[in-house]
């Protein structure tokens, strides 16, 4: 019977895997070992794997000079049996020992989610997020620059590339953490997703800034445009897990919810926390846009009276809370 | 005849220039016969025994009460528990002082004293006459006190509140100290600095009023009586005022509504690279009333600005016109146990058929003093693509029935005329 003896790095993670048929299998940094080990730390001939008559694999350590240890970091005097998938240590490098007999993991099958996250990654994509995002900030600047400032085009459109390149990181970042993991990296679906959640949250913003206009300024306005921010975090998120990890889907949602919140729990607060009394700044939604844009009628002076009356009536019960405090 | 002509030329000389060798006879006759019954009021806090705020004040002798600025004991009006008066006369007799009244609006103060100096003040009761011999006597800088000599400039124009101008070095300390004729009689009471040689004073008259209403049981509710009949009465006399409305650029907006509130202007229109064009008009009553170190109330404050674009994308002059509104603030100063957070209203209005404007009013409550509130309020025209008419108005220590009426008023001034 055959027997498979993984090579695990410091995350147990395989680096490498060998099947012998023979019954003795000698480990350590020599070259004429069946496993010729690297780590500094195990001697050149360090231990041995022997199978008994009855099929049971022993660990031999011989006398090295950083010791030999199985489950729980026992340490191997003479010799110890190891059973199959489980961990050895020589020195502090792990090893693994399967025979050949050990059940696998069902298949993983393709996921539909998977795929598409992963067509993402055509460079048509990213181009359109890329796009849009360019279009957004080149409004920006047609809309803020002063005729006086022209010159600062060229400028300010260099900012353009820089952007870009500064959210290639986000995705490098879960690149390389795949990598570390050892499954595919999928930098291309990554980047293609980092850009379209910053696209659609410059859509949302517009959108927003024309709703907020439209309900002028309204607290349910506000809360819209902070959920919309976090959906949008909460999806990317979501997508860069399934490509990143295996974890169940439950486990993604709940991390990808938990750092959205966490990324807006600033927004979050300001919205849900009463006005500090500290707070002597006046906050209202200054936005502006012309006339055709407003959908509603606006209110004559008589409605508009009332509404103020509201106003004194509640700041004045404001008022009386604060003193009964 | 010739020896008659000469008599009288002399005399003429003698009576025109008084030299300053007189003056100074006087000053020094008043401040000797008076300077017992000058105090130097001390606020000391009870825990540490520091003086948190010194001032003058003096001893009136009808009846017998120590009178000085209400901004000089205002911590002891406030919060009595942690604060105590002390006086300190040049004889260097001490003594303890208990309010007994205060007007925030005049800024005065009357004090119940044991201590009977041999001679005390009296109020002049008639009014001086202009450029009368006035001495001001005080206590600046804890230096001990000083006479300072000057002239009555009759009462301050464009003011809301009856101030005598006085030329004449007053210095901070000097606050609530008597200013006196040359016979020694009260005429007002120190208050206030306009620098450069520049006084005011309170009047006798408005010290006489708070006299005769003496003594108050509860201060603090006293006070709001006194801001909220004042407020009224200001803005009663803004409202029933015909407005003057002056045209700015395409609207009309109010000018200088009542005497006591004055208008400025600005614009940038001489700078030819900027991409709008914006003229700005200011109008204000600048007169504070005096409540604590952190709060003051009282201001009226108006702001108007047109801004006018060429060639610009309406998208693009609206973003610019945006940033003409995103900053108001509060035109008074308030600590947060005075006053609650701002609260707003944002509104798309119609003023006038056909006319649309974004209005911004906000709010804010004065938590000790109910009834009062301070507004700030500001709107955006928004009819036409390339410029606009932004009219603001701030009003601080208005009670809602004024508020309203105000804003009312003010709204309906501000028209386009198309």
């Amino acid at each position: 019977m055959a027997v498979i003896v993984e090579v695990l790095n410091k995350q147990q993670k395989v680096t490498e895997r060998h099947k012998f048929a023979q019954q003795q299998v000698r480990l350590g940094r020599a070259f004429d070992n069946d496993v010729i080990l690297f780590n500094k730390h195990v001697c050149p001939y360090h231990a041995t794997l022997q199978q008994d008559q009855q099929g049971q694999w022993w660990l031999e350590d011989l006398s090295s000079v950083n010791g030999s240890f199985v489950s729980d970091r026992k340490a191997v005097t003479a010799k110890e049996p190891l059973r199959s998938g489980e961990i050895c240590w020589l020195g502090e490098q792990a090893l693994r020992l399967y025979d050949d007999a050990h059940p696998v993991a069902a298949t993983l099958p393709f996921s539909a989610v998977g795929q598409k996250l992963q067509a993402l990654g055509h460079w048509a994509f990213i181009l359109l997020f890329a796009l849009i995002l360019a279009a957004d900030q080149v409004a920006e600047i047609w809309l803020t620059l002063p005729k006086q400032l022209e010159h600062l085009w060229t400028v300010r459109l260099l900012d353009l590339p820089k952007t870009l390149l500064m959210f290639c990181i986000w995705p490098a970042i879960l690149a390389l953490w795949s990598r570390f993991n050892q499954q595919e990296s999928h930098f291309l679906p990554q980047l293609s997703l980092t850009y379209a959640a910053l696209a659609s949250s410059a859509l949302w913003g517009v959108f927003c800034y024309w709703l907020g206009f439209n309900l002028d300024g309204s607290a349910i306005a506000q809360v819209v445009e902070v959920m919309g921010y976090t959906l949008i975090l909460v999806a990317l998120f979501c997508g860069n897990l399934w490509l990143a990890t295996h974890w169940s889907a439950r486990a993604q949602v709940a991390v990808a919810m938990a750092v959205a919140f966490l990324a807006t729990s600033g927004q979050w607060a300001g919205l849900l926390t009463p006005a500090s009394p500290f707070d002597r700044s006046l906050h209202y939604d200054s936005r502006l846009l012309p006339l055709p844009f407003y959908l509603g009628k606006g209110k004559d002076l008589q409605q508009y009276e009332q509404d103020l009356q509201q106003l004194f009536e509640q700041v004045e019960q404001q008022r009386q809370e604060s003193v009964q405090d | 005849m010739l020896q008659k002509t000469w008599i009288s030329v002399l005399l003429l000389i003698l009576c025109c220039c008084p030299t300053p060798g007189y003056s100074a006879a006087v000053a020094e006759k008043v401040f000797a016969d008076y300077a017992d019954a000058l105090l130097q009021i001390k606020v000391l806090e009870h825990a540490s025994g520091a003086k948190s705020a010194i001032g003058s004040g003096f001893l009136l002798a009808e009846p017998q009460l120590v009178v000085t600025n209400y901004h000089v004991v205002s911590e002891a009006v406030l919060f009595p528990q942690k604060y105590q008066l002390e006086f300190l006369a040049q004889n260097q007799q001490k003594g303890k002082l208990e309010i007994v009244a205060v007007d925030v609006v005049n800024d005065l103060a009357l004090l119940k004293t044991d201590y009977r100096p041999a001679k005390s003040f009296q109020l002049q009761q008639q009014v001086p006459a202009q450029g009368a011999e006035v001495y001001s006597l005080g206590n600046p800088h804890d230096l001990g006190l000083i006479v300072v000599p000057g002239t009555y400039n009759g009462l301050q124009k464009h003011s809301f509140y009856p101030r005598i101008h006085f030329t004449g070095a007053i210095n901070s300390g000097m606050s609530g100290g008597p200013a006196v004729n040359a016979a020694g009689e009260v005429i007002g009471v120190n208050v206030a600095s306009g620098g450069n040689g520049l006084g005011f004073l309170v009047p006798a008259a408005a010290l006489q009023q708070l006299l005769n209403k003496h003594p108050v049981t509860d201060l603090k509710q006293d006070i709001q009586q006194q801001l909220i009949s004042n407020q009224q009465q200001m803005f009663q006399q803004i409202l029933q005022a015909d407005w003057q409305l002056k045209s700015f650029g395409p609207a009309t907006v109010p000018d200088e509504i009542v005497p006591f509130i004055r208008c400025w202007g600005t614009s940038n229109v001489e700078k030819d690279k900027d991409d709008v064009k914006r003229v700005n008009a200011f109008c204000n009553q600048p007169e504070e009333i005096f409540l604590s170190s952190e709060f003051s109330t009282g201001r009226i404050e108006m702001q108007f600005e047109w801004i006018q674009a060429k060639d610009l994308h309406p998208l693009q002059f609206f973003r610019r016109y945006q940033q003409s509104i995103n900053q108001m603030n509060a035109d008074n100063s308030a600590g947060e146990d005075d006053v609650t957070a701002f609260s707003c209203q944002n509104q798309l209005v119609t003023p006038v058929q056909g006319q649309h404007a974004k209005a911004v009013f906000c709010l804010r409550a004065y938590r000790n003093y109910p009834q009062l509130f301070d507004v700030a309020y500001i709107s955006a025209s928004l009819d036409h693509q390339q410029q606009g008419v932004i009219s603001h108005f701030t009003l601080a220590g208005v009670d809602q029935k004024m508020a309203l009426q105000f804003s009312r008023k003010f709204i309906g001034a501000v028209v386009w005329q198309s």
